[in-house]
């Protein structure tokens, strides 16, 4: 088994990694972090998700209060990618088709109809879904395969997105009057959840300068899609110890009330634990977070923090919950202590 | 390679494993010298000294086994141990990835030994749980407390475990209330009240009648003076009768003094008139078992068998009215008494 696990390694490595990308990988992150910075003050942690998600090849579902930076954070990204950046603003009008594009009937030279299929603001490779809970759970349910796949079918015919391609969601915590809350299905499919809060004093002073001066965004490209690629491709490589994986997939089992590792909070505060993607989703991003660290080997604690974006959103609270005001980060938090005290779980 | 960059670190961890090999071990040895000591106490073995070979034995034997089979360190073991130190898993996944020569492994295990080499082996502390302590401290107090009862005990200081048993296991014995009366004029020489256990003895009681008085029998039908009541099984009260003497006893005709053949020298007794017909209490029968002069004068109950017989004749004849019978039947009693 071991042998096998690292046979399997060595033949991941022979297609892959050498000194030079993870030197790109290196200075890739840190001037994606210092063009990021230069048009989003703040918001570091956001910041930081969404990064390691992207180099993940997950999506994200940023949710805060209007005004926050969240579609800043987005086109921001989008340039310093240098990737096409499509904004699909979702509305309750919106349709499936305004998303995924359609067939429509163009004439030829010769007059003669034909169904030509035109392209919807999917076809790009970050897609910004502003306010993406106001659209009706149809029009929301056409993310899925795309967010999925990395393909849309339209007419029976599918077509592949290209690559790299992320989803990057947006949603208004508070108005909830006309929203769709999203279903737990398309839920599962961003990797990270963050929590966009509100700027500290200083960050608000610091924007309000930047912005009183020019509202252009200054950010420069730092790595392009391909690079971006490699930098995903690299992160994989990193290996994981036994022990952490098995810690990652405790984490993830022990947000379910019923599973053989169910944690106290989960008895008490969940109806729905984390999804298996929960747990892929925990070693993918810890190794881009390891690796941006400096460090070529994921951590304990790398599951620990990641715990926070990662199963936020894929745990559903039961009622006593509710009524107590027990928030999932309260009953994450609850969780990751309780499994890194456990001697036990990190054998 | 990777051992021998976890050597010193191995060393300290060895020896840890080592005393936690040893208190299992003793823990193990104090375990069995409590049940040897427990033999000992039990079977009344006078030579205690033998629990120390016991514990000797088994702590030796016990040690290599806890060190070999559950505390000797893995590299794996190490370097969880070092990676608390806050290497967070660096070397863990070195030694997963010790055999894999790809590039990011190699950056790994050079990552690893940078981090290592910052770590002083002597921060890799030598820690024994709480619970091996309590359960030394534990098994240590029970086995040293046993080999103590057991020296006790054979030192004839303590009772051995088998007396303790038999009188755990032996129910208690009942006590009841032995007492003698009297009715009449007499005394009773000995404890008139005593307090026997089941099954055994009450201490003998003799009834020495008064003068003019003779000692007419024990409420119980026996008729020695002297009782020694043995296999007590319940509480007994028995009284000793008293008559006034053959002198004063009233009998119910005029009959002739004659002389009493048995009576004592000197002595006339009486013996039934011929108007007595026979029923007047004779010297004979008045001394029965009474020591007179210091003479012993024995004989069976005269009456006893008359009184039988007379209730017998009552019960079986229909003609004499129920009043009647009762009448006759307590005039006999009066007798009888």
């Amino acid at each position: 088994m071991k042998e096998e696990k690292v046979a399997m390694n060595e033949q991941n490595n022979a297609v892959a990694v050498n000194e030079s990308d993870i030197e790109l990988f290196g200075k890739q992150c840190a001037n994606i972090f210092v063009q990021v910075s230069r048009d989003v003050i703040g918001q570091k942690e956001v910041v930081e998700g969404t990064i390691i998600a992207m180099i993940a090849g997950g999506n994200v579902l940023l949710e805060g209060v209007p005004g926050v930076g969240k579609t800043r954070l987005v086109r921001t990204l989008g340039r310093v990618f240098d990737l096409p950046f499509s904004r699909i603003q979702f509305t309750p009008d919106l349709m499936p088709a305004d998303v995924t594009g359609t067939n429509i009937i163009v004439k030829d030279e010769n007059g003669n109809s034909n169904f030509e299929f035109q392209p919807g603001p999917i076809f790009s490779n970050i897609i910004l879904a502003d306010e993406i809970n106001r659209a009706t759970p149809k029009t929301q349910s056409a993310l899925l395969e795309a967010m999925q796949e990395h393909t849309v079918t339209v007419m029976g015919v599918s077509r592949k997105l290209e690559e790299p391609f992320f989803v990057l969601a947006t949603q208004n915590p508070i108005e909830q009057d006309g929203t769709y809350p999203l279903p737990e299905a398309q839920m599962d499919r961003f990797m990270f959840k963050l929590l966009v809060p509100n700027p500290s004093l200083d960050e608000l002073m610091a924007i309000v300068d930047m912005t009183q001066k020019t509202m252009a965004e200054v950010a420069d490209r730092a790595c392009s899609g391909e690079q971006l690629l490699r930098m995903r491709e690299t992160a994989n490589h990193i290996p994981v110890a036994d022990e952490v994986l098995r810690y990652a997939m405790i984490m993830t089992s022990a947000t379910h009330p019923d599973s053989e590792c169910a944690s106290e909070a989960a008895k008490k505060y969940i109806r729905v634990g984390a999804s298996p993607r929960a747990g892929q989703a925990l070693i993918s991003a810890a190794k881009v977070k390891a690796l941006i660290k400096g460090r070529f080997n994921v951590a304990f604690s790398d599951i620990d923090e990641l715990a926070y974006p990662v199963l936020r959103h894929r745990i559903k609270m039961n009622f006593e919950a509710i009524a107590e005001r027990v928030s999932p980060d309260d009953a994450i938090k609850l969780i990751v202590e309780e499994v890194s005290k456990n001697p036990k779980y990190k054998k | 390679m990777v051992e021998n960059l976890l050597k010193d670190y191995n060393k300290r961890l060895e020896k840890e494993a080592f005393f936690k090999a040893l208190i299992c071990g003793a823990i193990i040895g104090f375990a069995a010298l409590f049940v040897a000591a427990t033999i000992f106490w039990l079977t009344e073995f006078k030579h205690v000294w033998l629990g120390a070979v016991v514990f000797v034995a088994v702590t030796g034997a016990g040690t290599p086994l806890f060190y070999f089979k559950k505390f000797r360190p893995s590299a794996r073991t190490v370097a969880k141990r070092i990676d608390k130190l806050g290497l967070e898993e660096r070397m863990l996944t070195m030694t997963q990835f010790a055999n894999d020569n790809s590039y990011i492994a190699v950056r790994q295990r050079e990552d690893a030994k940078r981090a290592l080499a910052t770590v002083n082996p002597k921060l890799l502390q030598i820690v024994i749980s709480v619970p091996l302590i309590i359960g030394l401290a534990v098994s240590a107090l029970t086995g040293a407390g046993m080999v103590t009862v057991s020296a006790l005990s054979s030192a004839g200081l303590l009772n051995s475990g088998k007396e303790v048993i038999e009188e755990v296991i032996t129910p208690p014995l009942e006590e009841f209330e032995v007492s003698y009366d009297v009715k009449g004029e007499g005394m009773i020489e000995g404890e008139i009240f005593q307090i026997v256990l089941e099954g055994r003895n009450a201490k003998g009681v003799m009834a020495v009648a008064d003068d003019e008085w003779v000692f007419m029998g024990w409420s119980d039908g026996v008729e020695d003076p002297y009782r020694e009541d043995i296999n007590i099984q319940e509480d007994l009260h028995v009284i000793a009768i008293f008559m006034l003497g053959m002198d004063g006893f009233p009998g119910d005709g005029e009959g002739e003094e004659g002389e009493d053949p048995n009576a004592p020298d000197g002595e006339e007794g009486n013996k039934p008139g011929k108007e007595d017909g026979g029923k007047r209490p004779t010297a004979e029968w008045q001394a029965n078992n009474q020591v007179i002069d210091g003479k012993t004068y024995y004989g069976g109950p005269t009456y006893d068998n008359a009184y039988e017989q007379a209730m017998e004749e009552l019960q079986q004849n229909e003609e004499i009215p129920d009043e009647l019978k009762a009448i006759i039947e307590s005039y006999f009693q009066t007798i009888e008494q």
